[in-house]
């Protein structure tokens, strides 16, 4: 089927959602290991 | 001596030799950058809690600063022959829109793909949610349309652009970006955010006004000049061609050479919504993935925790200070 003009192309939306998961585990994991939020909040 | 210092930002007197020291002048370091960067991401985002419709309209402002760059970029590029040079009415375009970012910027207004990326360097430095930078970026985006819209609506009803050149050119560009098939679009989109952020996150880079101005401007001359696709400029560019298809329709009824293809506004071959969402798709990666994370992994984090700490004590004895007066 061709998809070069559908909503749905399975590829886009792949690269899409692989690309955000990536930056989700990336960034939670750059989160958790630097706590910026420790810092700025220490008493 | 002092009064000079004063008058321009980013110099200091030094109390022993009372000479101006230009230190300051200087760019900034990437930590120090960076948090400046994730500063930006806090005021956009307090705004948006604490004042939600002040946000909105700054998004409406911003949607519209853009359209003000295109409605000039199809000014100048009607009628220019592509046998002269075939990326001369790209350069044109590149030179007249690039200003849209920078009063973007000096105004402080909102602009989406901007805060995709300084919003994902607040959610990595701890000071929004995941939830929060959607939420963000999803009133972004509706202001930004709106903004977007309302302006090319009304320059569609200006009657300047209903003469044959401006009305053939808006169409051949509308024609042109919605022909795209859909990974042709999607790719253009990451190279767009890619460049137009890199000049965004690097207005916050130096502390002179002249150097922000040529850094903001590279970014939209980049974009435009080198043909990419910008979600909020393509709402307007894809918009004016269909405000004005009757009036185009009637123009080119009677000539033999132009093939009368229309555009329309859903999904399918030369529909507005087609290229819209795979350019929101690509623009979403190029200025986070290839920016704000490269920016933010490239700092080094524990310099930037100091800066974090250092800022804390500052704070904690201005408290004090303040406390004891």
């Amino acid at each position: 089927m061709n998809f070069d003009y559908s909503p749905f192309n399975p590829l886009i939306w792949g690269v899409f959602i692989v690309v955000w998961a990536f930056i989700w585990i990336i960034g939670n994991a750059y989160r958790k290991k630097y706590r910026f939020k420790e810092d700025s909040q220490k008493k | 001596m002092q009064a000079i210092a004063e008058r321009v930002r980013g110099c200091v007197v030094n109390a022993k030799t009372r000479s101006v020291e230009w230190e300051n002048w200087m760019p900034l370091s990437p930590e120090k950058h960076l948090m400046e960067v994730a500063d930006v991401c806090d005021k956009k985002w307090g705004m948006l809690r604490k004042r939600p419709l002040a946000f909105l309209l700054s998004a409406f402002a911003g949607g519209a600063f853009v359209c003000f760059g295109a409605m000039l970029a199809l000014a100048v590029s009607a009628g220019v022959p592509s046998n002269l040079a075939p990326g001369l009415a790209n350069l044109l375009m590149g030179l007249v829109f690039m200003f849209s970012l920078v009063i973007i910027m000096f105004s402080g207004m909102t602009l989406v793909t901007a805060d995709m990326a300084y919003g994902l360097v607040g959610v990595f430095q701890d000071r929004i949610t995941w939830r929060q930078f959607v939420w963000g970026v999803f009133v972004g985006y509706i202001g930004n349309f709106i903004g977007s819209m309302t302006f090319m609506w009304i320059m569609s009803k200006g009657g300047g652009y209903h003469a044959l050149p401006w009305l053939m050119r808006a169409h051949e560009i509308g024609l042109a970006k919605t022909g795209e098939t859909a990974m042709e679009i999607f790719v253009m989109g990451i190279i767009c955010t890619w460049t137009l952020q890199s000049a965004a996150i690097l207005f916050m880079k130096t502390n002179d006004d002249m150097s922000k101005i040529v850094l903001t401007a590279y970014g939209p001359l980049a974009f435009v000049a080198g043909m990419n696709e910008h979600c909020i400029a393509n709402i307007g560019f894809l918009a004016v061609p269909l405000f004005q298809q009757d009036i185009w329709v009637e123009a080119v009824s009677g000539m033999n050479n132009v093939a009368p293809v229309l555009m329309h506004w859903g999904f399918g071959k030369f529909g507005w919504a087609h290229n819209q969402l795979f350019t929101v798709m690509g623009n979403a990666i190029g200025g986070t993935l290839f920016v704000a994370v490269v920016f933010q992994l490239v700092a080094d984090p524990l310099k930037l925790k100091d800066l974090y700490r250092k800022r804390h004590e500052l704070m904690a004895a201005d408290g004090e200070l303040k406390e004891v007066e």
